[in-house]
Parts: structure tokens; C-alpha cells; sequence
């Protein structure tokens, strides 16, 4: 009991299991969409590309959750128009707005030395050093998120699942795409802070595609994968503390640890029944 | 050819044709694909869709939909045009263009089809729930509603996507390559079935390039390569369609390979 509860006698300890139990359970259900859309690629590009914009922040003094917000926005709108513009596979312009945009943003921080944000801190989350007021704009944010999830869900399932049908029964899918991208893009601010750039695909897909091996309906996968999430947030945190790592690797090993457990599981099952 | 003998023969007089397509073209990438296609259809009509691979059988269905722009001509729906018909055509896609990684029952299919009908930021309601169960039943798939839709065969899909067209109250349904992929024991289970949503007065039009052994389901057929090379019931236009289609591919072409009913 004394192991579960002595890190929480430290109040950035606190602050960091509530910041990474909201982004455990937003990610998911964000993840939910990325995984049946198949928009791995696009939320990794996303959470690199917004670097420029973080750095920008820090520079004006800002907190870097407003410089990343329009940064995404203006990338998932540019993904669009290069899409359509150059008639290049979207993976193609997605990859090349990634490195572009990641570039910029690394060149940005290596010029503007001795500003107060370390690299490090950016790749791979820097969730024991947020302020009451990271925690308070990660939380409106992931309510945000869910909120628009919960608004648009039954256009957003059926553009996933059949988008020409969907179409044609008069439902706008372009919108609905647009849409989608921009609520990708506030969970992945969400989740930047929790687990760095690098890791942020951790958060949103591997919960998510654990918790599509083991429930066969989407809604349901879901909050499966939220309560996966949550746990995988707080598990890490652990290791975090005591092993003393950073936090973004140590949650991700519990992520994939988890998804391997639930394939084994699954095999199993299929081989009783 | 009269108003009369365009529409099926057990149609009384409608006032306003189900479906009206007026001498369209339609390109894709700059190439013509349909050009000079007329035809209309009245409500409890079954359409075949005939001819081969490559004929714009999709092209068509898919500018009915109101997907695709037209070059030239126009297309009514109950008298609106298509822009303004959104909602009053269903369509059934081709099982390709949807994507089976999404865990859907086949309830969950259903329901979609009242996406629209519920409107935005508003949940299902109990008339909504009595509606699906109304259309799954009709296609026979109740009991399966619990299914993974990716787990049905073929003609099981196809039942529940023609379910879902139903719960859209669209009067209109598009089938493209409806009996894909579907065995024969179920293809009649599937015809079956339209006939039935026929006779309660919709229209049904079915693209497929199987000639030969379809057709003969269908009140009337439009055979299609690129411009429309018959119109009219099965009988009657399909043997001219495989005449045209298939002699003028092989210069070989015995009349008797078209009687064994799979010309490609």
C-alpha cells in the first residue's frame, strides 16, 4: 500500500497521474477512429509537425499548448490541399509535410538557444514538470475532445465504415473528415505533454488496438480502451517513479506489453471455442 | 418509345417517374464514359443494370447518386434533381469500397442508414430502434443482428445493406454488383427479397456484368456500353446486348458462348 501511495505525497506526482489518466482515456477514443481509418501515419505527422509551433509559443512566452493547436489545424488543412492539389498519395504528402514541418522545427530550436525548453523534454513528454495550469488546459481540452467525439458520432461512424454510402444518404463526409482531423489534432496536444512527440502514436493506437482484438463493436471498443488507457497511464507512472524513466517510454512498454497479452489471449480463446 | 413502355408493366399511371435520366454524358479524367444515356423507370420496378466490365455500370449508379458530376443531360428523383435529392437515393456499394476493419453488427449498419433521418447532435430514438428492427426483419436478418457484419457471407451483407437502404425511407436503392461474391443458393434469397421491397413500390436498380443468368430476374434491363444499347424487359434486350458486346470483341465469337450466360 506504502509503494502505491508514497509517490503521490509529492504534488507534481498528483498533478502528473491526473494529466496522464485524462490523456489515457481521451487518446483511446480518438484511437478508436485512427485505427479503423487507418490514420497512424497522419497522427504521427501531426504530433511532429506541430513542433514549430511549440517552439514559437515558448519564444513569445506563451504555454505550448497555443502554439500547437493551430499548427495541427494548418497541417491537417495543408495534407488536404497538397492531397488534391498535386495528385500525390496521401501518405506521400502526409510524409512530406512531417519531415518539412519536424525540420523547421528542430532548426527553430536549435537557433533560439538558451531558451527554457529542452528538446528532451519535447521528444519524450516532461509529465512530472506541468504546472496546476498544463493540468487545467490538458483536462478542458480532453473534455473538449470528447465532447465533439460524443456530437458527431453517429456521422462519424458511418463515414468511417462506408464513406460513398454515407455520401450518398446526404451526410457532408468532407466535412466530417475535416472535422475528425481537427479533434485528432486537440488530442494529440493533449497528449504531447503526457508522452513527447515521439510517443504520442503509443497513446493513441496501441490502447485503441488492444482493445479492438477483444470487442467486436465500436462503440463498446471504445471505453475498452479508455479503461485500458487509464490503467496504462497510471501503470507507467509507476515504473516512471521507481525505475526512473522517463515517462513516455515507461508508458508506452506497458501499451505494447498489454496489446502483446491480449493477442496471446485472444489466440487462446479462439483455439476453446 | 412512349412514356408507357418504359416503366413496368404493372405500374399504374404515375404522375412523377421514380427515376429520370436524361440523355447525360459523363467524364472521368477526361475520358467520356457515358454519353447519350436516357431512360426512366417508374416505383415497383427491378432494373438490371447489364453489360460488361468497363461499360460504366458504376459510372451510372454512382451519377444517380449524385456522386458524380454531369457533362451533359440531367437526372430527376421523384421530379428533384439529384443535387437536391440527397437522402432520397440509398445505395449499396460495391463490397470493396467499404471498410471492413470497422467493427460493426449488423444492427449497428442499420441504424446508420437513420443518420440523417435523426438529424445532427441527437441520439436514436425508440421509433428509431422499431425502425431497424422493421428492416432487418424484412430482409430476414433479425436473428443476426448481433453479428459482426464482416463475419456474414456474402449474401448476408448484402441483405443488410439493402436493410440499411430501407431504413433510410429512401424510395430509390442502387445495387452496384449486388450478386458479387454472393452464392447462387442466396442470390435467390437476395432477389427474393427485392422483389418483395419492389412491390411496395420501390424503385430498385441493380448493376451487374453477369449477363446470361440474371437478367431474366430483372422487369426491365438497361443494357449499357457506354451509350444504352437496348432498353427494355430482359428478354427482349439482353440477347441484342450480347450480340453487340461480344462479337464486336472477338472476332471468333460463336452466338452459342452468349446462351451459356457467362460471355466474359
Amino acid at each position: 500500500m506504502e509503494i502505491l501511495l508514497e509517490p503521490f505525497q509529492f504534488s507534481f506526482m498528483v498533478r502528473a497521474l491526473i494529466v496522464s489518466v485524462a490523456v489515457g482515456i481521451i487518446a483511446p477514443v480518438m484511437g478508436a477512429y485512427v485505427v479503423s481509418r487507418g490514420l497512424a501515419l497522419m497522427g504521427d505527422a501531426l504530433s511532429h509537425a506541430v513542433l514549430p509551433g511549440i517552439v514559437l509559443a515558448v519564444l513569445l512566452g506563451l504555454s505550448p499548448i497555443v502554439g500547437t493547436i493551430p499548427m495541427a489545424v494548418l497541417m491537417a488543412i495543408l495534407i488536404g490541399y497538397l492531397g488534391k492539389r498535386t495528385g500525390l498519395s496521401e501518405d506521400t504528402a502526409i510524409g512530406i509535410l512531417f519531415v518539412g514541418l519536424f525540420a523547421l522545427g528542430l532548426a527553430m530550436l536549435s537557433i533560439s538557444r538558451g531558451l527554457a525548453v529542452r528538446l528532451e523534454d519535447i521528444l519524450l513528454g516532461q509529465i512530472l514538470g506541468v504546472s496546476w495550469g498544463d493540468v487545467a488546459s490538458t483536462v478542458g481540452l480532453g473534455i473538449l475532445a470528447l465532447l465533439l467525439l460524443y456530437a458527431f458520432h453517429k456521422e462519424l461512424v458511418f463515414a468511417t465504415f462506408d464513406p460513398v454510402g454515407a455520401r450518398v444518404a446526404g451526410l457532408p463526409t468532407g466535412f466530417l473528415d475535416n472535422v475528425l482531423l481537427v479533434i485528432l489534432a486537440l488530442v494529440i496536444v493533449v497528449a504531447l505533454q503526457a508522452v513527447g512527440i515521439i510517443l504520442v502514436l503509443a497513446m493513441l493506437i496501441v490502447p485503441a488496438a488492444t482493445a479492438r482484438l477483444l470487442v467486436r463493436r465500436f462503440a463498446p471498443s471504445m471505453a475498452v480502451g479508455a479503461l485500458l488507457g487509464a490503467g496504462i497511464a497510471v501503470a507507467g507512472l509507476y515504473l516512471s517513479f521507481y525505475l526512473n524513466l522517463p515517462s513516455g517510454p515507461a508508458m508506452t512498454l506497458v501499451a505494447v506489453t498489454l496489446f502483446a497479452v491480449a493477442i496471446a489471449v485472444r489466440r487462446r480463446v479462439f483455439w476453446h471455442s | 418509345m412512349s412514356p408507357e413502355s418504359s416503366t413496368s408493366p404493372r405500374d399504374t399511371a404515375e404522375p412523377v417517374p421514380a427515376l429520370v435520366v436524361e440523355d447525360i454524358a459523363v467524364e472521368l479524367g477526361g475520358r467520356t464514359i457515358l454519353e447519350d444515356v436516357s431512360f426512366s423507370a417508374g416505383p415497383r420496378v427491378l432494373v438490371g443494370v447489364l453489360g460488361p466490365n468497363g461499360a460504366g455500370k458504376s459510372t451510372l449508379l454512382n451519377a444517380i447518386a449524385g456522386l458524380l458530376p454531369l457533362k451533359r443531360g440531367r437526372i430527376l428523383i421523384e421530379g428533384r434533381p439529384v443535387d437536391g435529392a440527397r437522402g432520397y437515393v440509398a445505395y449499396v456499394p460495391q463490397q470493396e469500397r467499404v471498410n471492413w476493419r470497422f467493427p460493426a453488427t449488423a444492427w449497428d449498419v442499420v441504424m446508420m442508414g437513420r443518420a440523417r433521418r435523426i438529424g445532427w447532435l441527437r441520439r436514436p430514438g425508440r421509433h428509431d430502434q422499431d425502425a431497424v428492427r422493421r428492416c432487418l426483419e424484412q430482409v430476414e436478418m433479425w436473428d443476426k443482428r448481433a453479428s459482426p457484419v464482416s463475419e456474414l457471407s456474402g449474401g448476408q451483407r448484402q441483405r443488410v445493406f439493402v436493410a440499411r437502404a430501407l431504413s433510410q425511407e429512401a424510395n430509390v436503392l442502387l445495387l452496384d454488383e449486388a450478386f458479387s461474391g454472393v452464392d447462387v443458393a442466396s442470390q435467390e434469397g437476395l432477389v427474393a427479397v427485392l422483389k418483395e421491397l419492389r412491390d411496395g413500390g420501390r424503385t430498385i436498380l441493380i448493376a451487374t456484368h453477369d449477363v446470361g443468368t440474371l437478367s431474366a430476374r430483372f422487369d426491365m434491363a438497361v443494357c449499357l456500353n457506354r451509350h444504352v444499347c437496348g432498353w427494355g424487359p430482359p428478354e427482349q434486350v439482353t440477347p441484342r446486348l450480347l450480340e453487340e458486346l461480344y462479337s464486336a470483341h472477338s472476332a471468333t465469337h460463336h452466338s452459342r458462348n452468349g446462351d451459356n450466360g457467362n460471355p466474359a
